[in-house]
């Protein structure tokens, strides 16, 4: 018998030192690598770095649903009120895990605009999400209507739709609506504004806003483009090589940030206003998940790497109040003065 | 620059409509994907397309390149009519086709996947005569690997698309596009699905060849920082497109700055932007969030169904395109006398 666990009380989610590993025939691949992070009550907390980083399988492993063969590792602790408590996700039966996914922890998956089932009408997709949680229907359609709303589609036409009929950007209101019609705490997204135009984009962003203002929920926004959650973000975490290497509150990270990977993605964007001349690209590329280079991952690339970075595998520090890097020169870092 | 000079490429009036076929025979609608665009393209001039989706960025550019037949209007290129030049001089369009390149939105369909990046970018060199031995095509394609930064490029040679990454794949498209050489590319969405952080380094690919080359681009982006990053960088303009016209047209700074058509407004409203003042403040402010169908625009302005500021006359009648400063264009009542 485990002693019971426990979370401070403004932290719903923790991973800790989360791992997700692949056998695979050219070797072992830890596709997520030892990763500690909370996610606060009620807060926005955006995970951004670039392709391949690990975002996806973090935040699968978070709902234990990383696809097969892949194996989790380390402690997944959540404040469950359908469960009475906190729980290690990672331990739960595969009866409890069916409590918990949707009714507290909902996910929209990265693309899942292009999974709708085309044979059946978005009713009958609501109506399924229902009775695999034994909702009443008519409930589910009145709330489906609400949240329709609420999302800014005409509940009457979208409910007759079938998938094909909506725009890209309507299917994926349609599904932010259907994640929330089992009044989840925690929301994951998973890149959901990426096949989208701007406005779509803009109109999704400012939807989630609302949504968080109204019901204070707690959400995980994943996405490769830190200047979309500016305005939405409470928290960040920047992911490099299947690593958490810098996390913080987001004015933190845009205005001080103590990673070198974190600067070299700031100036790597294109602003819409002001100077072009400081924007610069990260020269080189995102390490294999099979051999990533020794010590810091990220000196192959990084204009402040010295023996040490290369040998020794830099410590997450709290480098001031609630903001936390792993980094051995974190002190030396200088926006101005980085890829110049 | 002689404004008497003829433009390598015009666009005049053109429209580019669908039909959409009813199953059992009879005439559904008709999709208005262009509908009038006019546009010069001289050497080296760069032109971004930006609007959003379905507002037929797609169709312009492929009807400049020569991929679509418009309904109405013509293109000219270097001043001959290219669909006459279709039917009566197949030299003279043949070299039109190969001067005027077209990029396409998804990576996917230009390559075969089957085929090694070799034989992908052999097959342009042989088909428009740019080599005469798999000698002398071997060097060559060693030679534009090297000069797209695809390094060892001994090594990606043999490799097939689906081992690429998104930015070399990306790479790799351009360097099959410009292997000819052209005066002209047409690119759709390059920089749209390759990551955030590698966007730059693709563009500043294009911006090293339009160094080297003075090509003329037709840059097409939903994204707004991007358009700026490109244009700004050549001199080019910003055209914006909504329901297959243009609705604003201008220079990078004056269009993002002081944007004048209320939809040039919800675009630069929607752009993200890293500074967390103005970023927690935007809001879109439009009347509707979807965009109409392009087989029924509205009538009057198109944009008036979901336009703040839309008046009596909005829905009546179209507004004309005109030149507010020098250079600088907008369709709207709200600047146009009545
Ligand atoms: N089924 C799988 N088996 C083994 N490795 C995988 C599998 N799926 C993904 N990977 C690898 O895991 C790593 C992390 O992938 P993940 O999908 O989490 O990245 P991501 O940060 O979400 O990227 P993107 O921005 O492209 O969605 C990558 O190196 C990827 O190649
Ligand atoms: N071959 C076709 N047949 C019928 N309709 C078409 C065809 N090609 C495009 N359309 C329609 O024409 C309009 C303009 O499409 P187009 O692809 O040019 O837009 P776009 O601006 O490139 O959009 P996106 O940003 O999504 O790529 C759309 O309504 C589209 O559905
Ligand atoms: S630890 Fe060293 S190599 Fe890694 S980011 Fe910091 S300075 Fe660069
Ligand atoms: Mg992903
Ligand atoms: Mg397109």
């Amino acid at each position: 018998m485990e002693g019971v666990l426990e979370l401070p009380p403004n932290v719903v989610l923790r991973a800790e030192d989360l791992s997700v590993v692949y056998k695979m025939p050219r070797g072992i691949a830890r596709v997520v690598d030892r990763v500690t992070i909370d996610f606060r009550v009620g807060r926005v907390t955006a995970i951004v770095g670039e392709s391949g980083s690990g975002k996806t399988m973090m935040a699968s492993a978070l709902m234990k649903l990383v696809p097969y063969p892949g194996k989790i590792e380390g402690r997944i602790l959540f404040r469950s009120d359908l469960l009475g408590g906190v729980v290690d996700i990672l331990k739960l039966s595969p009866k409890e895990l069916r409590i918990i996914r949707w009714r507290e922890i909902a996910m929209v998956f990265q693309g899942a605009q292009n999974s709708f089932n085309p044979t059946i009408k978005i009713k009958d997709h609501f109506l399924d999400t229902a009775r695999a949680h034994g909702l009443d229907e008519k409930i589910a359609l009145e709330k489906a209507c609400k949240l329709l709303e609420l999302v800014k589609l005409d509940p009457e036409r979208v409910l007759e739709s079938y998938p094909h009929q909506l725009s890209g950007g309507m299917k994926q209101r349609t599904l932010i609506a259907l994640s929330l019609l089992l009044d989840p705490k925690v929301l994951i997204l998973d890149e959901p504004t990426s096949a989208l135009d701007l406005i779509s984009q803009k109109v999704l962003i400012d939807l989630l806003k609302d949504i968080h203002e109204r019901y204070h929920m707690t959400m995980i926004f994943i996405t490769h483009d830190l200047p979309l959650i500016a305005g939405l973000a409470h928290y960040v975490a920047v992911m490099y090589a299947f690593k958490v290497v810098e996390f913080g509150p987001i004015d933190k990270i845009i205005r001080n940030p103590r990673h070198p990977y974190t600067v070299g993605l700031l100036k790597a964007i294109p602003p819409l206003r002001g100077e072009l001349r400081f924007v610069k690209p990260i020269p080189g590329s995102h390490p294999d998940p099979v051999n990533p280079p020794p010590g810091c991952r990220f000196w192959p690339r990084c204009p402040l790497a010295t023996d040490v970075c290369r040998k020794v595998e830099p410590k997450m520090v709290e480098v001031e109040k609630d903001h936390f890097v792993a980094c051995h020169r974190w002190e030396e870092v200088e926006v101005s003065k980085l890829w110049t | 620059m002689d404004v008497n000079e003829v433009p390598l490429l015009e666009v005049r009036d053109l429209k580019v409509h669908f039909v959409i076929k009813k199953r059992i025979g009879g005439v559904k609608g008709v999709v208005r994907a262009v509908d009038g665009v006019s546009l010069k393209i001289r050497k080296g001039d760069v032109i971004a397309l930006v609007g959003e989706s379905g507002c037929g960025k797609t169709t312009l550019g492929k009807a400049i390149a020569g991929l679509v037949k418009p309904t109405e209007g013509t293109i000219l290129w270097k001043g001959r009519d290219v669909w006459k030049m279709y039917r009566e001089d197949p030299k003279g369009f043949f070299e039109y086709k190969l001067r005027v390149q077209y990029m396409p939105q998804d990576p996917y369909s230009a390559f075969n996947p089957s085929k090694t990046v070799f034989e992908i970018l052999c097959t342009p060199l042989l088909k428009w005569k740019r080599v005469t031995s798999r000698a002398e095509c071997i060097d060559y394609v060693l030679k534009i690997l090297s000069d797209i930064k695809v390094t060892p490029p001994e090594e990606y040679i043999f490799r097939y698309p689906h081992q690429l990454s998104g930015g070399e794949r990306q790479r790799i498209l351009f360097a099959l596009i410009t292997s000819v050489e052209p005066d002209v590319v047409v690119a759709d969405e390059p920089i749209t699905a390759v990551d955030v952080a590698l966007r730059v380094d693709l563009m500043n690919l294009m911006l090293e060849y339009w160094e080297r080359r003075r090509v003329a681009y037709v840059f097409i982006s939903h994204e707004l920082a991007s358009a700026r990053y490109i244009t700004e960088k050549t001199g080019g303009k910003i055209g914006v497109m909504y329901l297959g016209k243009f609705v604003e047209f201008g220079p990078p700074r004056a269009v993002i700055e002081n944007p004048l058509h209320p939809y040039t407004q919800a675009l630069v409203d929607a752009a993200p932007e890293l500074d967390l003042e103005i970023a927690r403040k935007k809001r879109l402010r439009l009347r509707e969030v979807d965009i109409p169908s392009a087989t029924n625009p509205p009538k009057g302005c198109r944009f008036h169904t979901r336009c703040p500021y839309a008046m009596d006359i909005c829905t009546e009648k179209e507004p004309p395109l005109i030149e507010v400063e020098n250079g600088r264009y907008v369709r709207c009542w709200l600047y146009a006398k009545r």
